[in-house]
C-alpha cells in the first residue's frame, strides 16, 4: 500500500450531533450531509414483510420514507448523540453510528478491484470520552466483514480538525454545530482541560423562532422542525447591539421587513411590522441571558439548561464571550494574548450575513465576538469565521488525512496516527 | 424548418447551462524529490497576474485555495473555484501548464455534482444503478471515470505532465463536453 494510494482515499466523517457530514477527498469543497439519526423498522409487520423491507435500521436520505405514526417515531427515531457524546451502554445509539458509517461509505465504494479501503478520518466532539473513540474504531473494524471498507482509520476532535484546516497552530476554536458549541484552546494540540462546551447551539435559535412564529400567527408551522429551521436561517440577523438594532429596526420598518416564501409550497410568511424580532435570533445564540428573552422564558419556552453528561458540564445561558474567556483563562498566562489574537469562529451557527443597507445594526459573528469581548475588557482580539462554516470540520478531516502518512501508527498516549486494518 | 435564431438561441442556452453546472476541481501537485510549497507555487502564479489573499489566489472570476499539503512536503492541495461553473479552457491549461513549471507531475479530479447519473452512465457504458470505475486510455494516458448514482456524483481524473499538457484540452473536447452538452441538453 502506498501513500499514493492512501492520498486519493482519505475520507472524512464529521459526527455532528444534529448533521452527519461525509464525503472523500476527490469530492471537493462540499460533503454530504445526512441527519445523525435512524429509523428502527417494525420488522414482524405484515406490511414489512410484503413490501420486502429487510434492514432492521434505515438511516440517511431513505429515512423519511419509513416513518409512521408519530408515536411510533417517537419510540423507534433514534438519535443517537446528545452534546456529540454516545452513552456507552446504549446500544441502539452505537447500532445507528455503525448503519451511518456504514451508509457513507458504501455510497463512495467504488467497485474496483484495485479499491483496498479508505483511510478514514473521523470527527468527535473535543470532549467524547475514550471509550468512543474505541467503539468507533471497533465499528470501523466491523464494518470490513463483508469487504474491505476502512483500510486504517483515525480520529480527532473536530475544534481540531478546524485548526487544520485553517493551518493555525495557536488558536480558540468555538464550534457551533446545531446541537451544541465547544469553546477549544489549541496550542498544537487542544487543551483539554481548558475546554468549554455550551448545551446550546443553532437549535436554540431554532426554537426561539418558532416561538417567535407563534407569536405572528404561524402556529402550526411552528411544529414543522426543518421548516423552523429554514425560516431562521433566512430571516435572523445578528444585531451589533440588541438595542440599538431593535430602536432601528421599528423607526425603519420597511428596511427591515422581510417576507418569505417557502419553495415548493403556497406557504409565505410576513413578519410585517414585527420585523425587528429579526434579530432576536442572532442575539439568542450568542447571549440568551439578555433580559429581552425573560418573557419568551415566562411564556414556557425551554431555557437552554446546563446539564453534566459523562464528567462533562454543558452550559446552557453562559454567554459565548465569557465562554471564550473561561476558556482562555484556564491557560497559562503567557499563551493567553496569543489565543486570543486568533479566535476561529465555526460551524453552522455561525453563518450571519451582513445585509447590504444594514451593515451598521446586522453584523457578522466576528464583529459580534469582537464587540462582546471588548465590553468585558479584551483588547486585541483577532476573530474570523471560518469559510464555509458548516463544512470546516469535514475540510480538516481531509487536510490531516492528506498529510499524515499511511505508515504512521496510531498512538494511543498522543490520539493520532492510522489504526490499520488491512 | 428549424430557424437560424431557435439554433442560435438554443446553443446560448446550452452553454450557458454548461458555464453554470456545479462541478469541483481539485489540482494535486507533485514536486520532484525536493519539497516545494503553497510559498514557491504563489510566486510563480503572482507573475501571472493572480493576487494572494491568505490561503487563496484570485484572478478574474477564477479562486484557487491552497487546502492542505503532505507532511514531507512533495505535494500539494489545491482546490480551482470558478464563478461561472466549469473554467474556460485555455485559462485552466494555460494554468496547469504555469503550476508544471515548478510540479513534476499534477493529478486533476473533476467533481461533478448533481449530475444526471443514468445518462451519463449510458454514454460511458456504465451501470446507472451502482457505484461504477472504468478506466479509459486515451492516447497512452489513464483517465479515471467514477460514478456515484446515491449521491449524484461523477469524477473524472487523469494525471499530467509537461508534456503531456495539451491532453487538457483533447479530454475536455472529446470527452468531458460531450458528457456535460449530453447531461445539459437533455435536462
Amino acid at each position: 500500500m502506498s501513500e499514493d494510494y492512501k492520498r486519493s482515499h482519505v475520507f472524512g466523517i464529521d459526527y455532528g450531533t444534529s448533521d452527519f457530514k461525509y464525503g472523500p477527498i476527490t469530492i471537493g469543497e462540499v460533503p454530504e450531509v445526512v441527519e445523525n439519526r435512524g429509523y428502527f423498522i417494525e420488522k414482524t409487520s405484515i406490511m414489512s414483510r410484503v413490501m420486502g423491507v429487510n434492514r432492521d435500521i434505515v438511516v440517511g436520505r431513505d429515512l423519511p420514507l419509513f416513518l409512521e405514526s408519530r408515536e411510533d417515531v417517537a419510540e423507534r427515531l433514534v438519535y443517537p448523540m446528545r452534546n456529540g457524546i454516545v452513552e456507552k451502554n446504549d446500544l441502539k445509539a452505537w447500532q445507528v453510528i455503525k448503519e451511518l458509517t456504514k451508509y457513507a461509505l458504501e455510497n463512495y465504494t467504488p467497485s474496483d478491484p484495485d479499491f483496498r479501503g479508505f483511510y478514514v478520518v473521523a470527527s468527535l466532539a473535543v470532549v467524547a470520552p475514550r471509550y468512543m473513540y474505541e467503539q468507533l474504531f471497533d465499528i470501523f473494524g466491523e464494518l470490513n466483514s463483508d469487504r474491505i471498507l476502512v483500510r486504517g482509520a483515525t480520529i480527532i476532535p473536530q475544534p481540531l480538525a478546524v485548526a487544520i484546516a485553517h493551518k493555525i497552530p495557536t488558536c480558540v476554536v468555538v464550534e457551533s454545530g446545531h446541537g451544541n458549541t465547544q469553546v477549544c484552546p489549541i496550542s498544537m494540540y487542544p487543551i483539554r482541560n481548558a475546554v468549554v462546551a455550551l448545551n446550546r447551539g443553532g437549535s436554540a435559535a431554532s426554537v426561539l423562532t418558532s416561538e417567535i412564529l407563534k407569536d405572528l400567527g404561524y402556529g402550526d408551522l411552528a411544529k414543522e422542525e426543518k421548516l423552523v429551521r429554514r425560516v431562521k436561517e433566512r430571516i435572523g440577523l445578528l444585531p451589533r447591539r440588541l438595542e440599538e438594532a431593535v430602536d432601528f429596526a421599528r423607526k425603519n420598518p420597511d428596511k427591515v421587513k422581510r417576507e418569505i416564501k417557502i419553495e415548493g409550497t403556497r406557504i409565505k410568511i410576513d413578519l410585517g411590522d414585527e420585523s425587528w424580532t429579526r434579530f432576536l435570533i442572532g442575539e439568542y445564540t450568542f447571549n440568551p441571558g439578555h433580559e429581552i428573552f425573560q418573557s419568551y422564558f415566562k411564556r414556557g419556552m425551554p431555557r437552554p439548561s446546563d446539564v453534566k453528561i459523562g464528567d462533562t458540564y454543558f452550559y446552557g445561558m453562559t454567554d459565548m464571550a465569557e465562554a471564550v474567556i473561561q476558556a482562555v483563562e484556564k491557560c497559562s498566562i503567557e499563551l493567553q494574548p496569543h489565543l486570543y489574537s486568533k479566535i476561529i469562529l465555526s460551524g453552522g451557527n455561525f453563518n450571519w450575513d451582513s445585509p447590504k443597507g444594514l451593515e451598521e445594526i446586522a453584523v457578522t459573528s466576528d464583529t459580534k465576538i469582537k464587540i462582546m469581548l471588548k465590553e468585558k475588557g479584551i483588547e486585541n482580539v483577532q476573530a474570523i469565521v471560518a469559510r464555509e462554516p458548516t463544512y470546516s470540520v469535514w475540510r480538516g478531516c481531509i487536510v490531516y488525512g492528506y498529510a499524515v502518512p499511511y505508515d504512521f501508527k496510531w498512538r494511543w498516549e498522543r490520539m493520532e496516527g492510522w489504526l490499520n486494518y488491512a | 424548418m428549424v430557424s437560424k435564431k431557435y439554433i442560435l438561441v438554443n446553443t446560448l442556452n446550452l452553454l450557458s447551462n454548461l458555464d453554470k453546472l456545479d462541478v469541483n476541481i481539485k489540482i494535486a501537485c507533485r514536486f520532484y524529490q525536493e519539497p516545494a510549497g503553497w510559498e514557491r507555487i504563489f510566486s510563480n502564479l503572482s507573475s501571472k497576474g493572480w493576487i494572494r489573499m491568505e490561503r487563496r489566489a484570485v484572478k478574474d472570476e477564477y479562486e484557487i485555495e491552497f487546502t492542505g499539503e503532505s507532511i514531507d512536503g512533495l505535494e500539494i492541495l489545491l482546490s480551482l473555484k470558478s464563478k461561472n461553473g466549469f473554467p474556460d479552457l485555455k485559462m485552466f491549461k494555460k494554468l496547469i501548464e504555469n503550476l508544471l513549471t515548478d510540479c513534476w507531475y499534477i493529478d486533476i479530479y473533476y467533481c461533478f455534482r448533481d449530475i444526471n447519473i443514468e445518462r451519463v452512465a449510458r454514454e460511458l457504458g456504465l451501470h446507472s444503478n451502482s457505484n461504477e470505475v472504468k478506466r479509459l486510455k486515451f492516447e497512452g494516458s489513464e483517465i479515471l471515470v467514477e460514478t456515484y448514482p446515491s449521491v449524484s456524483k461523477v469524477i473524472i481524473s487523469h494525471r499530467v505532465d509537461l508534456r503531456g499538457v495539451y491532453y487538457i484540452e483533447k479530454i475536455y473536447s472529446k470527452l468531458l463536453k460531450k458528457i456535460l452538452t449530453r447531461e445539459v441538453s437533455q435536462h
